[in-house]
Order: C-alpha cells, then structure tokens, then sequence
C-alpha cells in the first residue's frame, strides 16, 4: 500500500519557482518556463492567470493535482502547491512532474468510465425501449378492440343478409366477404392475443372440462378442413387419458387448433395426425404431450429456432394460401408458457414437422358424465342422420320445426360438393337435397351418389325437393335414381312419412 | 480592455465537458470519448464589440466524477462562473442536478452556473421537450459539441454577463 504512494515520487524531482508580492518571478530552477525570471507569472500559462485568490503574508498551503498542461506541444501532468508566508511577501510555487504515473491512472480511468457509460447508456435504451412497447401494445390494445367492433357489425350483416332471398352469384360472393372477415377477426385477434400476452393482461382460467369433448371438436373442425383440401385428417387419445382435467381449456383449444390450421395450410398432400399421449399420470396430476404431426413442406432446421419468434412466415412456393401475419406460433409459445408447459418442433424440408405440446393438468375429482349428457348423447346416437342440403337459409328454420330433434338430427350444407364431402366423412340415413345448388346442381350430385362406389352412402335414400311442382322434373328426378321428389313448401306429415319410409325400406333391405 | 475570468466546467464524466471546449476553443470535435483526469486549462478571447472590451475567458476543464462532492476544492478557488454540463441521453448524469447546483451555491454563492444538456443532436425536438419540462432547476442551453449548436453562444453570453 504505501509503495503505491511513494512510487509516483520515485525519481521525480520538484521544480521551484519563487514570486514576489507582485507576483513577478524572482527564482526559477523549473525547465518548463524557461526565461521566466522577472516575467509576470500569470504570462507563463493559464494555470496561473487567476490566483489572485492565493492570500498575502498568510502561511497557507494550496495544492492543484494533476493539472495538465502542455509545453512546445508536450503534454506534463503536474502537481503544483503553492506557498505562502506568514513573515514573508513572496511565494513559493512548487512543481512536481507526475507526468507517467497519470498517464497510467487515465488509462485506468479511461476502462473504468467506458464501461459504466456504456451501461449507463444500455440501460438508458431498455428504458426506451420498454416505454415504446409499453405506448405500442396499449395503441394495439386500444385500436384492435376499436377495429373488432366493424367487424363484428360486418358479421353480423352478412348473417342477415345470407338469410334473405339471394341469387347464386350473390350467396358466392357474400360467402367470400364472410370469409374474408373471419380471416381479419383472426389477425385482429391474434394481435390482440399477442399485445395481451406481453403486457401481462394475459389470465390462465381453470375449470374442469372433457378432454375427449375438447379434441373432438377439434377433430371436427380440423377434419373438415382437411377434407377440403383433400387432406386425411388422424385423430386419437391415449386411452389411459382420464375424462376430466383441470386447466384452460380455452387457452388448449387455442394452441391445438393454431398448430393444427398451421399443418393444414402447410401440407398439400399427405395426412396431419393429432395425438394426445399420456407422458406421466401420478394420483392427482397428469402430462399430456400433445403431437402434431404433418407431411407438409416442413422447415429448414437453421430456421426452426426463429419458428416462435414473432411475425416469422414459412415462405414456401407451393403454399399460395399462406394467410395471417406470422404471430401464431409466437401466441402458442407464450401460451405454453402461461400453462407451465413446453412446446419442441421437429421438421424435415419436404417430409413434414413435428410440433409437441407438453402440459400439465390436475385430474379432476369428477370422472364421470352427467346422466343428462349421456341420455342426450344416447338420443343422438339413435336418432336419424339427416343431411340437407339447400342453399335457402330459411330450409334451415322450416326443417328444424318440422323434424323433431330427439329422433332426427339434421345437418345443413349449401352445395352439391359439400354434399359429396360430408357423406365421405360421416355416415347419413338420409339425403334431403334442393334441385338448385351450386356448382354441382342437385341431380348431378345424386347422380355422383349413384355411381360412387362407396357402400356407406351409394344407396342412401334421397329426396329431391324442388319449388317448381314439375312432372318433367320428377320423372328425371327419378331417372337419376332419386328416390323420391318433393315440392316446397315442406310439409310435415308429407316429409316425415317419405323419410320414415325410406329409411325403414332401406333397413329392410339390409336385414 | 481585457479582462481575464475563470470558468468551470463541471458535470459527470462522458458528457462531453472537453468536446464543448474543443468545439469553442479550436472549432472541432472527435467521437472518441477521451477521459480527463485532475484538468486541462484552455484559454479564448471573445471581443465584446457592444462593449469594446475582450473577456479572456480562462476554461477550467474538471475531469467527472459520479459525485461533484468528490471535485478537488482547491480548482474551484477564484471561479468567476460555472458551467454544469450533463449528457441529455444519460439520466444519471442529471438525476442529481438539483443537489449538485446547491452543492456549487454553498461553495460560492454569488458565482453564476449556467446548466447545459449537452448531446442535443441524439435526442428528437419532442424528446428535448419533454426532458425539459423533466429537469428542474430550469437547464439554459442544450448544446451539441458535435454540431456545434449553441456553443458559442453558450461561451459567448456567459462572457457578456461576467464583464
């Protein structure tokens, strides 16, 4: 330690300049003002230009460390002290060159300072940072829920207007504006998601629910979609699942169905395949892995870590509905987050990727289904599957009333190709189907039922329903192999008769 | 008539005390950050032509400290004013203005201080604005020793009112 305080005087030598009361230089032995003697000292540098304060005939002691100065474009870092006396008019001003041992001190200082400015300056630009996406996501937050509104009001015109009288043309383009407003519902809403999740306005709600229920509807949605695109669509859950787990069932959904709309629109050919996997199931909690798998174009491994990051897009030729802003897998990262769990992606480029969702749930203490819920499942079972397909949306309103719901269960369709589709996926008693539908016209679609050779639906009954009363009509009706022809307005006692005896004939005819 | 007068210019290390000099002083500046240690004396003359005086204006550049407390008493001895300066884009060098001015008032009441935001030129107008309006006491000049704004009228005025 006292080295340190001795070394910088080691081999130094004090320089002493000696000034009157007039402050003029009487005695000179330092080499930095040469020719000093008799010159004021305040013209030997700026240093000096000010000590007037330096009081007269007073003992006192004023030292200036480390004054730099600079001689024929030298730089000396001095001590000076200067003197004064009780008894005596002049000063003594005493100079000590510490020019090397500042020199090492300043490139100390020099590490020193940088780095707190430049953590000083980081932590300033965070700041920054987070107050612009703090203002950022309250402007998202306040212009989504402003933008939601129209749209909203878009809906629900569309709803009035799909149910008024409209032509072919008409119903296709209100079909597209519909569709076109869901998609910015989902962007809108995405964002909002988003915006919600980094503010922290974000709330994980718990209840039980029916994880069987839960997929399924998923499975529905997904299975759909995939048809469409012509796609197989896989779905199962490990048996050893129980029926009721605790957690957000919302926030589930949410994830499932963003991974499962990602497969589908990543894919053009091939299967998407939804499993659940029981990973561990201790008394009272479980882990489910959730599996997404596809045969899509897959992603390049380099990139799989950008994947959750937000506004990342797979770019990729082949997909020409690439809809959406990138913020879904972003949203389901975060989302599994939220829920305690984990989510790793598997990709191969043009083999397909493998996304799992890893979650934790509490096993409900109630693991049985309410008797309502099963009688009414019961009565769906045996009631008779009805698809209609009629483009009218007021079909749907009379067919309801006419049909009671505990023996018939209707579904609706508006087009001959969705009539195809849904016998493909689903096992119907009957067909009710208007003459006038779009693009495949009603007895094109009986004819396609005819000449399918799928023994599920080929033979299935089919009504005709036409608003014309036309005997020409009937008899190509019939031709086509319709099994019967009906004129609207419905008629309960006329429908339900045709019906009840053709889905008996049918019966008896595969007994 | 030339009259010679101390100025001071104190502040936290990195707000750019030397780069004023430089810029007033020789008209340049260099990005790089260069620390002072103790203090370096630069001396300039305005002529003050509504007066037909010069003021010499002897700058007293004090290496920065995190605490002005810390500043060796004995460079403070016969200033004729201050200039504190802080850096606008670094909060911890003005989060202590308040109690720094005072600390300078106890040591010489009557000295004026002029305050200066130096580094103007990275901040937006909207954003000096606000700063303002954040910072009491009131701050006299935002400076840019890189563009040069309002140096010289910094040193200029300054000179003006110690004659």
């Amino acid at each position: 330690m006292l080295n340190s305080y001795i070394n910088p005087h080691v081999n130094t030598i004090n320089q002493f300049i000696v000034i009157n009361e007039k402050g003029n230089v009487i005695e000179n032995e330092s080499p930095f003002f040469k020719d000093a003697i008799g010159k004021p000292i305040k013209t030997l540098h700026p240093f000096f230009e000010n000590i007037d304060f330096i009081p007269k005939k007073e003992t006192q002691e004023l030292n200036f460390k480390c004054v730099n100065i600079f001689l024929d474009d030298v730089r000396y870092v001095i001590d000076i002290t200067i003197k004064t006396f009780e008894k005596d008019t002049n000063s003594l001003v005493i100079i000590d060159d510490l020019t090397k041992h500042y020199n090492n001190l300043q490139k100390v200082t020099q590490i020193r300072n940088e780095t707190i400015i430049n953590s000083q300056l980081l932590k300033y630009k965070n700041h920054i940072l987070q107050e612009k996406e703090r203002f950022k996501n309250r402007f998202i937050r306040s212009f989504s829920h402003e933008i939601r509104i129209p749209i909203n009001s878009i809906n629900r015109m569309c709803l009035l207007l799909k149910n008024t009288n409209l032509s072919q043309n008409q119903r296709y383009n209100l079909n597209v504006v519909t569709n076109i407003n869901d998609q910015l519902k989902h962007i809108i809403n995405d964002i909002l998601d988003i915006s919600r999740i980094e503010t922290g306005y974000f709330e994980i709600n718990t209840s039980s629910f029916n994880i069987y229920e839960a997929i399924d509807h998923i499975n529905a949605i997904s299975k759909q979609k995939c048809i469409e695109k012509g796609l197989n669509f896989i779905c199962k859950v490990d048996e050893s699942c129980p029926l009721f787990i605790d957690g957000d069932q919302y926030r589930l959904t949410q994830i499932l169905t963003n991974l499962t709309e990602n497969a589908i629109k990543f894919t053009t050919s091939g299967t998407i395949k939804l499993e659940v996997i029981v990973k561990n199931k201790a008394k009272n909690t479980i882990e489910l892995d959730f599996k997404i798998n596809d045969t899509g174009v897959g992603i390049d491994k380099k990139k799989l870590n950008a994947i959750f990051n937000g506004f990342y897009q797979i770019k990729n030729t082949k997909i020409k509905d690439n809809k959406g802003i990138g913020l879904g897998l972003s949203i389901v990262k975060h989302l599994a987050d939220a829920l305690k769990g984990t989510i790793t992606v598997d990709s191969e480029l043009k083999k397909g990727t493998s996304f799992t969702v890893g979650l934790p749930f509490a096993i409900s203490e109630k693991q049985t289904l309410d008797e309502k819920i099963i009688e009414e499942r019961k009565q769906l079972e045996n009631a008779f599957k009805i698809l209609v397909a009629d483009p009218f949306s007021k079909a749907e309103i009379e067919l309801e009333s006419i049909f009671n719901q505990k023996k018939y269960n209707l579904n609706f369709v508006e087009s001959g190709d969705a009539v195809i589709e849904s016998l493909y996926r689903k096992k119907y008693d009957a067909v009710i189907m208007n003459l006038k539908l779009p693009k495949m016209d009603g007895l094109d679609t009986v004819r396609y039922i005819r000449l399918s050779e799928d023994a599920d639906f080929k033979d299935i009954p089919v009504i005709m329903v036409s608003t014309n009363n036309d005997e020409e009509e009937e008899r190509k009706c019939i031709q086509n192999r319709a099994n019967a022809y009906i004129s609207k307005p419905y008629e309960k006692k006329v429908l339900t008769k045709k019906i009840n005896t053709l889905i008996k004939e049918k019966a008896d005819l595969l007994t | 008539m030339k009259i010679s007068k101390k100025v001071v210019l104190i502040g936290h290390f990195g707000v750019g005390k030397s780069s004023l000099i430089r810029r007033f002083v020789e008209n340049t500046f260099s990005d790089d950050y260069k620390v002072t240690i103790g203090v370096h004396i630069f001396k300039k003359s305005v002529a003050i032509p509504e007066e037909g005086k010069d003021v010499s204006l002897v700058i007293w550049d004090l290496e920065g400290n995190d605490d002005i407390r810390d500043t060796r008493t004995s460079y403070l001895l016969g200033t004729s004013a201050y200039i504190y300066v802080f850096d606008v884009t670094r909060p911890a060098t003005y989060n202590t203005i308040g109690s720094d001015i005072e600390y300078l008032k106890q040591h010489s009441d009557k000295t004026p201080i002029r305050i200066v935001g130096n580094k103007e030129d990275l901040l937006t107008k909207e954003q000096i604005k606000d700063l303002n309006g954040e910072i009491e006491p009131l701050i006299d000049f935002f400076t840019s020793a890189k563009t040069g704004n309002k140096v010289d009228e910094l040193f200029s005025k300054l000179a003006m009112e110690l004659i």
